[in-house]
């Protein structure tokens, strides 16, 4: 047995989470859920009474919407991803001190970018909404492919940042952009979500009863 | 050098085991796991798999629950804390051997230490 083939075991094994696509399935669906709030949001008449009620809408979707995702995703899987290919339960991630060292050194060094960026007038276009979303939303994704060995997702990715620029270049309003970066993605995500879940169910038999 | 070499020779056979190391890698990155995905895997075969997953359940190294999902049954297994910890001890004792390699057979053999 070799040292890195241990690696990939374990690499494989945080991998399953992902190899039916029901997770994509599940956070795309958010990701468009986010993009009609904003979207609603920005067409209502201000004064309008619906529009406290979206934000508060839109307040819980991002509090409680990773939640909901874990627990709907959870749920699909026991009737659809467990009997097939069998059941895991992943430990909760720990406070790791690398990792956090990591995220926080990319959320300072995104935010030293975007100032520098919004001071030149010519790249100002830059830091808007979408653009920034793109970018953090690529960024995850990047990460969790890398970690994962998942190329699926730096494809993702990639899309991500793309949306991200072809939205801001729209120079659309702050909340119609992400209303587009949102609703754009999440229909990619889906997309990617279902065509995974195709392979998947394609390619795992269903249970055998002995 | 020469004493990270020897501590090759002591190293835990239970987990040393190619089979049973799969499992333990296995269950290593996650709470819990169930036969059938461990089953699929390793490629082992059920009576394989059953025996290897005997040895480590002996050794303290593994629970194994049986339980019911509706009315299919479901044998999960879990990696105890001294499970746990024998497997960080074998990969540290692993490391620890591969880096004392010297540098031209580190890319062959560093990656191969074969079981």
């Amino acid at each position: 047995m070799m040292k890195n083939d241990i690696d990939k075991v374990i690499q494989r094994t945080h991998r399953y989470w992902y190899e039916d696509g029901l997770n994509e399935i599940a956070t795309g669906c958010m990701f468009v859920g986010c993009g009609l709030l904003l979207f609603m949001m920005y067409s209502v008449p201000p004064g309008s009474l619906l529009a406290p009620i979206l934000a508060i809408g839109f307040v819980i979707l991002v509090a409680f919407g990773g939640l909901a995702v874990s627990r709907a995703v959870k749920a699909v899987k026991n009737h659809v991803t467990y009997p097939r290919t069998g059941y895991v339960s992943y430990r909760r991630p720990g406070s790791n001190r690398r990792r956090r060292l990591i995220v926080a050194g990319l959320g300072i060094t995104l935010g030293m970018l975007c100032i520098v960026l919004s001071k030149v007038h010519a790249l100002a276009w830059l830091v808007s909404m979408p653009m920034v979303e793109g970018l953090i939303v690529g960024g995850m994704l990047l990460y969790l492919g890398y970690r994962l060995g998942l190329t699926r997702f730096y494809v993702l990715a990639f899309l991500s940042a793309l949306i991200g620029v072809v939205v801001a270049l729209n120079g659309f309003d702050d909340a119609l952009g992400s209303a587009g970066y949102f609703g754009g993605m999440g229909l990619v995500v889906t997309a990617s979500g279902l065509f995974t879940l195709r392979t998947y169910l394609s390619q795992s038999q269903p249970p055998v009863e002995e | 050098m020469a004493d990270d070499f020897r501590s090759m020779i002591n190293v835990d056979r239970i987990i040393h085991e190619p089979a049973r190391l799969i499992i333990v890698a296995i269950l290593y990155a996650v709470e819990s796991a169930d036969f059938l995905y461990l089953l699929r895997e390793t490629g082992l075969t059920k009576g394989n798999l059953s025996s290897h997953l005997s040895r480590l359940e002996d050794a303290g190294y593994v629970d194994i629950e049986k339980t019911f999902h509706g009315k299919v049954p479901r044998t999960i297994c879990h990696l105890t804390d001294s499970g746990r910890a024998a497997f960080d001890d074998y990969r540290a004792q692993l490391k620890r051997a591969i880096n004392t390699m010297p540098e031209e057979g580190r890319a062959e053999e560093g990656s191969t230490l074969e079981g």
